[in-house]
């Protein structure tokens, strides 16, 4: 089956010139939630603009002079083109001097790169993301474009976790999505008052779901490694194959082109081969300790 | 409602699908359903409880009683899983309390029966505490990861963005 979606390589030009940085303006900062926020990042050179393209999954290079650079994935409907919305967490050095930036200012962006979700093979089947605190921002383009094109595919669960209620992402959306077709389930690893809804990790959410069909679904999954694992294990305690089964993977990545070797898991390159992976490519690397 | 109905309700449930046909029908004869109001208490934490509880539809909530903090709620539940194992274990006294956080439907069986059940019929018996066994494994490694705190902000612990 063609992929009527995306490349899941970068794009001709980030491929071309990888080193490449081109400016981009910060068009618009969204307050997510505690110190989570969106950043509507446009470039400047209008060549560029129309030249650039990102599949849900890959992520850019965000560089900020005398700060750093970090791999960031794009959390938009790939249907914008105007300005990329980035997630970001203030975790470290470059995103704490991201954040003390304001619209009209500027930053260096390179990308897009690494490989995305598997939109094609969901055609026609059902499709189970699962994802927990910050990792639902990788799969957010993917679920844009699994509504627009709603009728291509079976049924569309989204089993999200996160620490609290105060902490789920993006949640001014939920209601829109499960409109336009997809069962929304959160759950948070810890009530407070007031809240109704789930209590407990996502892999029981997996656990509990009524209704998909494991001999014709794809899930796919980013969040902790940690939750990351235990999710794959209840997918295949449910039927699932590995096949049917991707995960988003990170580790330091610093070059974004598989050449410094920062993000290297086992033989691949988390940069360069993912970091979306089909999980039996990555299985035998998942447990080794100190990988 | 007739056992053969129960019957084909358990037959449903996810915790008791697994069990043979002619002990769901012993269970079913010894088990009613009852219907939980949203906001009803289904047995308070630390009460003494002898029922085993399968949810058919809705969904509970277990909470542990916090001196200070009052209710704090700690898992929920869905269809097809069960609640209420310590009843079955024979220790009556409830680790947690349980609440019905929408209207649901609960099948109820008492553990005293249950438990005779599986004394007659020791193949029987083996299935549902090897059921009682992996829902439970199930918690366990639920709350270490609840433990584990995953979504906590440890740069290192955030894979879908890296520490800068």
């Amino acid at each position: 089956m063609s992929d009527g979606y995306a490349s899941r390589m970068p794009t001709p030009e980030a491929a071309a010139r990888p080193w490449q940085t081109h400016t981009v303006a910060i068009r618009d900062v969204r307050r997510e939630v505690e110190g989570v926020s969106t950043y509507d990042l446009a470039f400047l050179d209008d060549t560029v603009r129309e030249a650039y393209r990102f599949a849900p999954g890959q992520f850019n290079m965000l560089y900020l002079p005398g700060a750093g650079e970090i791999a960031i994935s794009v959390s938009d409907d790939p249907r914008n083109t105007e300005a990329y919305g980035h997630t970001i967490r203030v975790a470290g050095n470059v995103t704490r001097t991201l954040a003390g930036l304001g619209v009209g200012e500027t930053l260096g962006l390179r990308g897009p790169f690494g490989t995305s979700w598997p939109l094609s093979e969901c055609i026609g089947r059902d499709v189970v993301i699962v994802c927990g605190g910050i990792g639902l921002a990788p799969l957010r383009p993917a679920i844009c474009t699994l509504l627009q094109d709603r009728q291509q595919f079976g049924r569309l669960n989204l089993l999200y976790g996160a620490r609290s209620s105060d902490t789920l992402l993006f949640e001014r959306e939920y209601d829109d999505w499960s409109r336009q077709g997809m069962d929304v389930q959160t759950t948070v690893d810890r009530s407070s008052p007031g809240w109704l809804g789930n209590v407990g990790v996502v892999t029981l959410l997996l656990d509990q779901l009524p209704s998909f069909d494991p001999h014709n679904t794809v899930l796919m999954c980013c969040g902790p490694e940690v939750m990351m694992k235990f999710t794959v294990m209840a997918a295949l305690n449910s039927g699932l194959s590995e096949q049917q089964i991707w995960v988003s993977m990170e580790r330091n990545m610093q070059c974004a082109v598989g050449l410094c070797g920062h993000c290297q898991l086992g033989p691949t390159f988390i940069c360069k081969d993912g970091p979306v992976f089909r999980y039996d490519k990555i299985a035998p690397f998942i447990d080794v300790e100190g990988l | 409602m007739e056992a053969d109905q129960l019957r084909f309700i358990l037959q449903e449930l996810r915790f008791s699908a697994v069990l043979p046909v002619e002990g769901l029908g012993r269970l079913a004869e010894e088990s009613t359903v009852r219907r939980v109001a949203a906001g009803e208490v289904v047995f308070r934490d630390g009460s003494t409880n002898n029922n085993l509880y399968l949810i058919r539809s809705g969904r509970l909530a277990l909470e542990m009683n916090v001196p200070g903090r009052g209710a704090v709620r700690i898992l929920t539940l869905g269809a097809g899983e069960m609640v209420g194992w310590s009843a079955l274990l024979g220790q009556g006294k409830m680790t947690a309390g349980a609440i019905a956080i929408e209207d649901s439907d609960v099948v109820v069986a008492s553990a005293d029966r249950l438990r005779e059940l599986c004394e007659a019929d020791r193949d029987f018996g083996f299935l549902l505490m090897r059921q009682m066994a992996d829902a439970l494994s199930k918690r366990l490694v639920a709350t270490r990861l609840q433990l584990l705190d995953l979504f906590a902000d440890a740069p290192s612990l955030i894979p879908t963005q890296q520490a800068d």
